[in-house]
Parts: structure tokens; C-alpha cells; sequence
């Protein structure tokens, strides 16, 4: 039997793995990416889409750190709208619809040009550990597979089961196989796992939708793209569709609800509230008339289309019945069935805030297996492991994230502090308690210095970056000192551009704190240097949410001492006088790294958390 | 500090008595009771019981005296831990040598207020609540008591929790907006969210508004006397307090350089201030305690300036006078039983919109009698005031902090610009509003609300 040394191995070749392993081997590190299917890279499983409300956060900040997914949904993007347009930019954010063969046939080409990186098309059933920790996996072939990191990404697969109607299928998605074993070897090692449910809509062809009679939605007519300093995307755009279910439709679902698998409770673990099946919208909504579905483009040489909003695991009898009842649907053939799968997830609060599962060193997971849904939260885990098995293994101390800097500190420490509550977690902007700093627009300056130092970001973005983290300091401090008094050119330029007079001398930074006024018009009124578009953004974003941003910076500032205050490794709770049993077992399960985290941690009560700080202080002080 | 140790202290006042009773709450006090408590049947100390036998000294064997002993199982005690308490006489030295023996098993002495932290630490009351106690037992008059006893039954508690579960759906709206644009949310109501906003911060306003009468309530109207020294300020002062009840402070030393007395006078507390004026300290050219006699008064609800009614009012007089005629002052024309009647002239010249005069002699007591009727009755105008308000410094300075953003919060809401700064605002005013009633886990501020109370309590 051969066996090989690798330094990192990653287990799944989706939006996680990609990351992980594109990520480690970037950083130098020997890595071995091991998929079920060597066709199904970067496969996109659910709809064609990247981005989205608090997901396109994460791509964002996946591109600063030095990541893959926005740089590739840029080059496959068929059409891009940036959402929230009519509010704040705290909380706008990019969408696209990807091609996805494209993408997929993309992310492999990558994956297969990347220096260090070896696919190999297996299957992982069993965890090797030797000394307690995880030294490798074995393979379906009988291969022993020796790493120095192991990072799971197995989404979907881990004994996923598919449910059409009353007909299950074993399964890791619709045409791929499930991973067996693999659940059974992490409970062995003593990790406790759970079940999660999600579903997928059928594929309709587009040859069979009548358009003629829809609503278009076309794409923003100057696509911006997600990676920072990326070009224009280079495909042909294309537009979306709108429909919507009717009466009719509802009828149908409910006469068969007792068909659906979720409803018959064949299906027990719960799926995301947020992103419901049609059969739920419909059961749990009955007052409304009527359910928006956007028909997505899976591709520019496809003619599959992903109805979302359709999702559904109904018999494909009743999913034909209630297609055709949908306008402009009447006629659409439906290539793939809807369909709910059930897959095995690892509660996530067994797992350091550096995704290596705190009882099994050398261990590391990202994406679904830890309970989240989406691409997004995937890749950003998945570029998270990959950089700590990778630093790991060269002896550095691995990079976390905190909630301050970063969605992805939010959504790591969410799952490792809090878990998923037995629903899969998605980003949402509100979970950000400091959204207004963690913005889209600024992911490069709030991430792109931590990028460089990790090792990942090229060295032209590090210097474009310092050129423009420079040029927006620059540009506000000119705006600070400029005085700008109510002379009669001043005036007539404040005229022109429809604002009010000024009343008296204030800086050019008062006058630009005026709402809807832009730094390039208040170009026209006073002499201002000109710079690059996206650096003159910057400075309109960070003059009008100076106070905002101010008090977040304060909140941050009072909760330092909190969040720098570490708890020692291996703090034994059970020592510490006054913690209730369960305030101790709940500690000492969670392991916080912080007092900031403990506090976090669900039912630790004011008084627990005195408890603890008078013992680490005692214990401080001698 | 919060201690997970087990502690002791009297809970009965200092001095002797019928009985006294010494508490011990923690987790060792199962422990302690087993050791300085023998009871005379034989058997052990339950819940909702009480057992009649003997306190024994910290030798574990002499006794000390006959005692009753309750016991209460935590959570369900008012700590929310193990809590025993032994009734004994009412003696200073039983007590001592009681709580000496418990210490010896083990205890500490209970620091200030700790009783009643552990109880907020551990959820059983919230800190409106734990500071309704110490209102309560404070309480210097029926009005106040009655006020801190609904602040103890949750009413403020509630009155916060009512807006901030408003400001909490409104929060949840926008954030619905915010994070779910392209799906299917019900069109979004701004004026149903404006209207939840206005009504959550008149609610909070109308707690402000009645942050005066009700510290009145809890700590009585404070009437400041000021005047010359020879105007006879302290004999009025005696006088009233003659004609009152007197109500003894336990508070330690006031940093006035003012005599402060709290007096009944027909059910309600005034505070009578006796400060010898500003002019007066000018004179003393001292600097801070011009400030302070500034304070005093500006601090006051009610000032009195005495003036002597049998000499001609000089420059002095006339000085203090502007000093007070902008806010509600009583002009008390004093000896009146030097000269009869006050001449006309001369009351004009102290004469002002909000001005009172009251004619009277402190040294025959004419007049005296209608004056203090009248001061009653000013104070006697809250009694029926604002069901429910705040009444200390920490709540407004709260409420304050809340409504600026409230108010930004609204105008966002209203021109229906920036959500994502309306709920910015939002879960600022909700923290600010939270720090309220929760103990959160900051050191400092559970500390100086908890140094307000009693050992014991």
C-alpha cells in the first residue's frame, strides 16, 4: 500500500475546498485536493447566482484576503446588479448570475494551473489519527492519504439523501454519489453530529418559457464586478425574468402538501427558515396571493433556467402541475426535478475559532459540514481553513478574524460561540453588530493589509492598495483643512448644482456632509484634487458616515477590554467557585478564547461571567 | 466584585431590639447552618419551615442563643442562592457573636449591598428593581414608599421593557428591509414605523417630566433657605421642624456646607437646606463653597429667601433676590411682629412673576403655621403624580442618552433615508435602554449602584 506525505490535504472540491486548498498551496504548502468527482469542481449545486445581501460581503472579503471566488465570478458573471442601491452602503451588495459551466470549467482550470496543488478523484471514508490527532484520511481505493492537516469540506455529501416526493435516493447532490463513512469516523473520534435538510428548484428550458409576456430584469448597465482592482466583466450580459405563483398554483401545493416529504415528516431536520420551499411559502403564508420567482440563465449555452423560488420536494407529477400553472410556465418542461436532500453536519461549537476542531488537532472544517448554507459562507470558511491548516503546518499561529474587522470574524465566531440552532446559518448584514464599518466598499482597506501579510495577496494589489488607502487620507485631510466661504462663485456653483446657499465660512468637508452631495460635485464648487473614481467614493462614504462610524469605533473601543481579555487553554471551570454546573460544562465545552466570547455564549449569565474574571484575576495576581 | 463565596451580615437594623436577623446566602451556607445551628427536634432544615433551637458560638458547641432558623433553597430565595437566616434576640452582642461564628464556618462579611447584587447577578430582581429596594427601605414618607413599592413590583421594569420591545419590532422591520430586498416582504409601513418611534420617546419623555416629582417622592421636596444671616433663617427653620416630625438620616456626612433636615410636614418630606447664601460666602471668598451654596440652590425645588422685615432691605438683599427671582422662590418677610404690616413700597421691590410672599415671625410663630401648610401643600402636589417615572440620576442621564439617537432615528424614518443609520441609532438608544434595568457585566457601574445600599441588604 502507498502511502504519501502531504501537508495539507482537503477532503470536497466545492466552494469551500476550492478555497481551502487554492489557499494552502499558495502559501507553499504540498496540498492534495481530494474530490468525489473530478467533473464536479466548483460545481454550483443550487442556483446559478453568487453574491447576494451579506453574502456579497463575504465575496468581497474573500477577494481582500487573497481568495479565489470573486475574481472567478467576475470572469463568469453573465449578469451583475448591485442590490440595496436605495440605501446606505453599509448595506448595498453585489449579486451575480454565473455561467456555471463556465465557472465550473474555470474553477478547474485554476485548481489544476495552481504550483503544488494535486487533485485526486476518491473518496475519504475514514479518519487516520495517530497521538490524538489527525494525521490523514483513508480512501475508498485503499489508499492511506498522510497530511499535516486534513480540512473536511464535504457540503452536502455526508449520507446525503434525496427526496423527490416518497421517492429517497442516496445521494451527495442530484447525479453525484453520497460520501459514506466519513460521519461514522468523526463520531468515533467523539465529535457529535447533526442533520440538516436544503433543497434545490427544478430546472425548467428556456426554449419552453414564454418571455414575451414577463417582466425583464436586466443587469446594472455598468456592471462593478467583486474583485477590488479586477476588470470589467467580460462576458455577454444577459437578463433575468419575473414571474409570479397564483391562486392556482397554492391550490396545488396545498391539495398535495401531504406528499411533500417535509410535511409528511419523512423529513425532521429542519431546513433555512430564510430560504424557504415553495410548499413552505405557500402553507406557512397562506393570506398571500401571490410568490415572486426570478427565472435565473444557467449558462449563455444552456438552455436551463433555475426558477428561484420554486424550491421543492413534492412528487414530480404535482412540480409539473403547479409549474404549468405559473404564467408564462404553461408550456415548460422541466429537465431536473426539485428536489430536498438531508445531509450530516458536525455542530460547530466543537470547533477554535481557527475552524480546527478543538479535540482532534490537525482537523479543520468549512462550509456546510458546519452547518452553514451558501457559496459564500463556504468559500469564506473554506479560505479561512485553508490558510490555518496551511500556517498550522509551518509552526504560525493561525489568523482569526474578530467581529470588528470582518463578516467572516462574524460568521466564524457566530458558529463556533453560538452553533447553527439546528437551521443552516446564512450571512445576513444584521448579524454585523458593527455593519457600518464592515462594508463592501472598503473590504480591501479593512482586509487587504492582513491579506498581504498572510502571504496571499499579489504584490501589484498590495501596491495599488497602499496607493489608495494613501490618496483617501490624503483627499479627506485636504477636505478638513479647505475653508470655504460664501463668496459669489461659491454661490452661484451651490446654485447650479441645486443646493442651498451657504450661510456662512465652513470647511469643504461641512459642505460635503450635505446629504446627496458628492465630492465630484463639490468639485464644481471648490478646487478639490481629483482622483480616481473609487477613491473619490471612499471619501463621499466616509464623510457622511463620519458620526456613525465614530460611535462604532467607540463601541469597539469599550468592548476591547473585554474581547483582549484571553482566557487561558485548558481553564478548568469545574475549579472555579460560583459557576453553576451547567455555566461550567457550557465553558468548558465552548473552550472561549475571550471573555468578549464567553459573554456571547448563550444562558452564560452576568454573574458566571464575574465569576470567571475574579478567578483569572486571583490567579493573575498570584 | 461579585464573590462566589458564601457571605453574612445582619439584615435587621444596628442597635437592640425585639429580634434581629442575621442572613448568610452562598453556596456554603447548608454547610455554615449545619454548624451554628442545633435544632431542638431533631431534624433538618426545609424549605417553607421553621425550626425553633439554638445558635452556637464559633467553638461549634457553646450556645449562644435560642433561635429560629428559616431555610431557603436556591434559586428560589431572594439571592437566588442557599439563603439561611436565624432569628435571634435583638441583641448587638448575640449578633455579633453569631456572625463571628458563621465565619468561623466559613462565611465572609457581606459588603455593601451584596445581597442585593447577587440577587441581580443571578436574576431574580433586575437593577430597577434591586434600586426599589433600597428605595423602599429608605423610603423617608408613605409617597415614596408607595412609589418604590411599585418600582419593586416591575411597573418601572415594565414601563422600559414596553418601550424597548416597541423600538425592538420597529428594529426588526428595517432589518427586515435591509437584508431581504428581493424577497417578498409586505410593503414596508413607515408610518406605522414613524408612529412607534413618536410614541416611544413621548413615553420616555414622560418618564423625564416626571424625574422632578418623583424625586421628590422618594426623597422629599428640598426647600432651600437663604437670606442674611440676622433674617432668621435658623429660627424658621427650627420653627418648622418644630411643627414637623424630624426624620433621622443615616446618611453619612453631607458635603454641603449647608445644615440639611428632612421633615414631615402633613405626610410629605421636605428637605430643608439652610444655607447661608451667596453673598455671604462671597464674602468668605471661597470660591467652592460659593459654587456650592449655587448648587444648592439651583438643586432646589423650592427656594425661601428671609428678609427682615423691621430693617430697611440693603444692597445684599436686593442681590440675592436676582439671584432667585427667575425660578419659584417664597419672599418670607420676616419678625413681623416688629412692624405689623410690610410696607408697600418695600414689598415691590421684591416682587416678580413666580414670586410668593408670605409674612410671618419664627420668633411668635404668627404666620408660621399657614406657611408650613403652604410648603405641604407644594409637596403634596406630586402625590398623585406620574403613575410611573424615573427617579434617579442614573435613569435620566439614561433616557438622555437614548433619545438623542431616537430622535435621529426618527427624522431617518420619517424622510425614509439611510435604514441602515435608523437602525444604527436604534440599537444604540436599545443598549443605552437595556444598561437600565440589566445588570450588565461592567464593573464599575454595579458597583456604584450597589454602594448606595446597606451591609445586609
Amino acid at each position: 500500500m502507498e502511502s504519501r506525505k502531504w501537508d495539507v490535504l482537503v477532503v470536497g472540491a466545492g466552494h469551500a475546498g476550492i478555497e481551502a486548498a487554492l489557499a494552502s498551496a499558495r502559501l507553499g504548502r504540498r496540498t492534495l485536493l481530494l474530490t468525489l468527482n473530478l467533473d464536479g469542481i466548483g460545481q454550483m449545486s443550487c442556483n446559478p447566482a453568487i453574491g447576494g445581501i451579506g453574502k456579497g460581503h463575504l465575496v468581497r472579503e474573500i477577494d481582500a484576503l487573497g481568495g479565489e471566488m470573486g475574481r472567478a465570478i467576475d470572469e463568469c458573471g453573465i449578469q451583475f446588479r448591485k442590490l440595496n442601491t436605495r440605501k446606505g452602503p453599509a448595506v448595498q451588495a453585489s449579486r451575480a448570475q454565473a455561467d456555471k459551466s463556465l465557472y465550473r470549467s474555470r474553477m478547474k482550470r485554476v485548481v489544476e494551473a495552481t504550483a503544488g496543488l494535486t487533485t485526486i478523484q476518491s473518496q475519504a471514508v475514514d479518519l487516520l489519527i495517530a497521538g490524538g490527532r489527525v494525521v490523514g484520511v483513508a480512501t475508498e481505493h485503499g489508499e492511506s492519504l498522510y497530511a499535516g492537516a486534513v480540512v473536511l469540506t464535504t457540503g452536502t455529501f455526508l449520507n446525503g439523501l434525496l427526496h423527490v416526493g416518497s421517492q429517497q435516493q442516496s445521494g451527495g447532490r442530484a447525479g453525484d454519489r453520497a460520501a459514506i463513512g466519513l460521519t461514522a469516523s468523526l463520531e468515533r473520534a467523539g465529535l457529535v453530529t447533526g442533520r440538516l435538510k436544503t433543497g434545490t428548484c427544478p430546472r425548467l428550458d428556456s426554449r419552453t418559457i414564454d418571455y414575451s409576456r414577463l417582466d425583464e430584469q436586466p443587469g446594472d448597465s455598468h456592471p462593478e464586478g467583486f474583485s477590488f482592482g479586477g476588470q470589467r466583466p467580460p462576458l455577454p450580459q444577459v437578463s433575468c425574468h419575473i414571474t409570479y405563483t397564483n391562486a392556482t398554483t397554492h391550490r396545488i401545493i396545498t391539495e398535495s402538501i401531504d406528499k411533500s416529504p417535509i410535511y409528511n415528516s419523512t423529513i425532521s431536520s429542519r431546513g433555512p427558515r430564510y430560504c424557504p420551499s415553495v410548499e413552505d411559502k405557500v402553507m406557512k403564508f397562506p393570506d398571500r396571493d401571490r410568490h415572486r420567482i426570478f427565472l435565473e440563465p444557467e449558462g449563455l449555452d444552456t438552455v436551463e433556467v433555475y426558477p428561484n423560488g420554486l424550491s421543492t420536494s413534492l412528487p414530480l407529477d404535482v412540480q409539473k402541475r403547479f409549474v404549468a400553472s405559473i404564467e408564462g410556465l404553461e408550456n415548460a418542461v422541466i429537465l431536473r426535478p426539485g428536489y430536498a436532500i438531508e445531509y450530516d453536519y458536525v455542530i460547530p461549537t466543537q470547533l477554535g475559532p481557527s475552524l480546527e476542531v478543538k479535540t482532534l488537532p490537525g482537523l479543520y472544517l468549512a462550509g456546510q459540514i458546519n452547518g452553514t448554507t451558501g457559496y459564500e459562507e463556504a468559500g469564506a470558511q473554506g479560505l479561512l481553513a485553508g490558510i490555518n491548516a496551511a500556517r498550522a503546518v509551518g509552526g504560525e499561529p493561525p489568523i482569526v478574524l474578530s467581529r470588528a474587522e470582518a463578516y467572516l470574524g462574524v460568521l466564524i465566531d457566530d458558529l463556533v460561540t453560538r452553533g447553527v440552532d439546528g437551521e443552516p446559518y446564512r450571512m445576513f448584514t444584521s448579524r454585523a453588530e458593527y455593519r457600518l464599518l464592515l462594508r463592501e466598499d472598503n473590504a480591501d482597506r479593512r482586509l487587504g493589509g492582513i491579506g498581504a501579510e498572510i502571504g496571499l495577496l499579489a504584490a501589484d494589489r498590495r501596491e495599488a492598495l497602499g496607493l489608495k488607502t494613501t490618496a483617501i487620507a490624503e483627499g479627506l485631510a485636504s477636505l478638513r483643512s479647505l475653508r470655504v466661504n460664501p463668496t459669489g462663485p461659491v454661490l452661484a456653483a451651490l446654485a447650479e448644482l441645486g443646493e442651498s446657499p451657504l450661510a456662512g465660512p465652513a470647511t469643504a468637508e461641512d459642505l460635503l456632509r450635505r446629504p446627496g452631495l458628492t465630492y465630484a460635485a463639490l468639485a464644481t464648487v471648490v478646487e478639490l484634487a481629483r482622483y480616481e473614481p473609487e477613491v473619490e467614493r471612499q471619501i463621499d462614504i466616509e464623510v457622511s458616515y463620519q458620526g456613525y462610524v465614530q460611535r462604532q469605533h467607540d463601541d469597539v473601543e469599550r468592548m476591547a477590554g473585554l474581547e483582549e481579555s484571553y482566557i487561558p487553554d485548558g481553564l478548568n471551570y469545574s475549579e472555579i467557585q460560583g459557576l453553576s454546573m451547567e455555566a461550567a460544562e457550557k465553558l468548558r465545552r465552548i473552550e472561549p478564547r475571550t471573555m468578549g466570547q464567553a459573554r456571547r455564549i448563550s444562558g452564560i449569565t452576568p454573574a458566571a461571567l464575574n465569576a470567571v474574571a475574579l478567578f483569572l484575576k486571583r490567579r493573575r495576581s498570584g | 466584585m461579585y464573590r462566589a463565596d458564601t457571605i453574612v451580615a445582619c439584615a435587621t437594623a444596628a442597635g437592640r431590639g425585639a429580634i434581629a436577623i442575621v442572613r448568610c446566602s452562598g453556596r456554603d451556607a447548608r454547610r455554615i447552618a449545619d454548624r451554628v445551628f442545633s435544632a431542638k427536634i431533631e431534624g433538618p432544615l426545609e424549605v417553607g419551615r421553621v425550626r425553633l433551637g439554638c445558635a452556637l458560638a464559633a467553638d461549634g458547641h457553646t450556645p449562644v442563643d435560642e433561635v429560629l432558623a428559616l431555610w431557603f433553597a436556591g434559586p428560589h430565595s431572594f439571592t437566588g442562592e442557599d439563603v439561611l437566616e436565624l432569628h435571634c434576640h435583638g441583641s448587638p452582642v448575640v449578633v455579633e457573636l453569631l456572625i463571628a461564628s458563621m465565619i468561623a464556618a466559613g462565611a465572609r462579611s457581606a459588603e455593601r449591598g451584596e445581597f442585593s447584587r447577587r440577587a441581580v447577578l443571578n436574576g431574580k430582581l433586575d437593577l430597577l428593581q434591586a434600586e426599589a429596594v433600597a428605595d423602599l427601605i429608605d423610603a423617608k414618607m408613605a409617597a415614596g414608599a408607595r412609589a418604590a413599592w411599585k418600582q419593586l413590583q416591575g411597573a418601572l421594569s415594565d414601563e422600559f421593557a414596553a418601550v424597548r420591545s416597541d423600538l425592538v419590532a420597529v428594529l426588526a422591520q428595517i432589518e427586515a428591509d435591509v437584508d431581504f430586498t428581493d424577497d417578498e416582504l409586505p410593503a414596508a409601513d413607515f408610518g406605522h414605523r414613524s408612529e412607534a418611534l413618536c410614541r416611544s420617546i413621548a413615553r420616555l419623555e414622560g418618564l423625564l417630566d416626571g424625574f422632578a416629582a418623583s424625586r421628590r417622592q422618594r426623597e422629599g421636596l428640598r426647600v432651600v433657605f437663604t437670606g442674611k444671616p440676622n433674617a432668621g433663617k435658623s429660627s424658621l427653620v427650627n420653627r418648622l421642624l418644630g411643627t414637623g416630625r424630624m426624620i433621622v438620616s443615616d446618611e453619612p456626612g453631607t458635603t454641603r456646607d449647608v445644615v440639611e433636615e428632612t421633615v414631615d410636614l402633613g405626610g410629605v418630606a421636605l428637605v430643608l437646606a439652610d444655607t447661608a447664601g451667596i453673598r455671604d460666602a462671597v464674602g468668605a471668598a471661597e470660591g467652592q463653597a460659593v459654587a456650592r451654596a449655587r448648587e444648592t440652590l439651583e438643586d432646589a425645588d423650592l427656594r425661601v429667601l428671609v428678609l427682615d422685615a423691621s430693617a430697611q432691605p440693603d444692597a445684599s438683599d436686593l442681590g440675592l433676590f436676582e439671584e432667585l427671582k427667575e425660578r419659584d422662590t417664597i419672599v418670607v418677610w420676616n419678625k413681623a411682629d416688629l412692624v405689623g404690616e410690610v410696607p408697600r413700597e418695600k414689598l415691590r421691590e421684591f416682587e416678580g412673576p413666580g414670586i410668593e410672599v408670605a409674612t410671618l415671625s419664627a420668633r411668635t410663630g404668627q404666620g408660621c403655621a399657614e406657611f408650613a401648610e403652604r410648603l405641604s401643600s407644594l409637596a403634596g402636589r406630586d402625590r398623585e403624580g406620574e403613575p410611573v417615572a424615573i427617579s434617579r440620576i442614573r435613569h435620566r442621564a439614561a433616557v438622555e442618552r437614548a433619545l438623542e439617537p431616537l430622535n435621529r432615528a426618527k427624522a431617518l424614518v420619517i424622510s425614509d433615508r439611510d435604514c441602515e443609520l435608523a437602525a444604527a441609532d436604534l440599537r444604540e438608544a436599545l443598549a443605552e435602554l437595556a444598561a437600565v434595568s440589566e445588570a450588565v457585566d461592567n464593573e464599575e457601574v454595579l458597583d456604584r449602584i450597589f454602594s448606595e445600599f446597606c451591609i445586609g441588604k
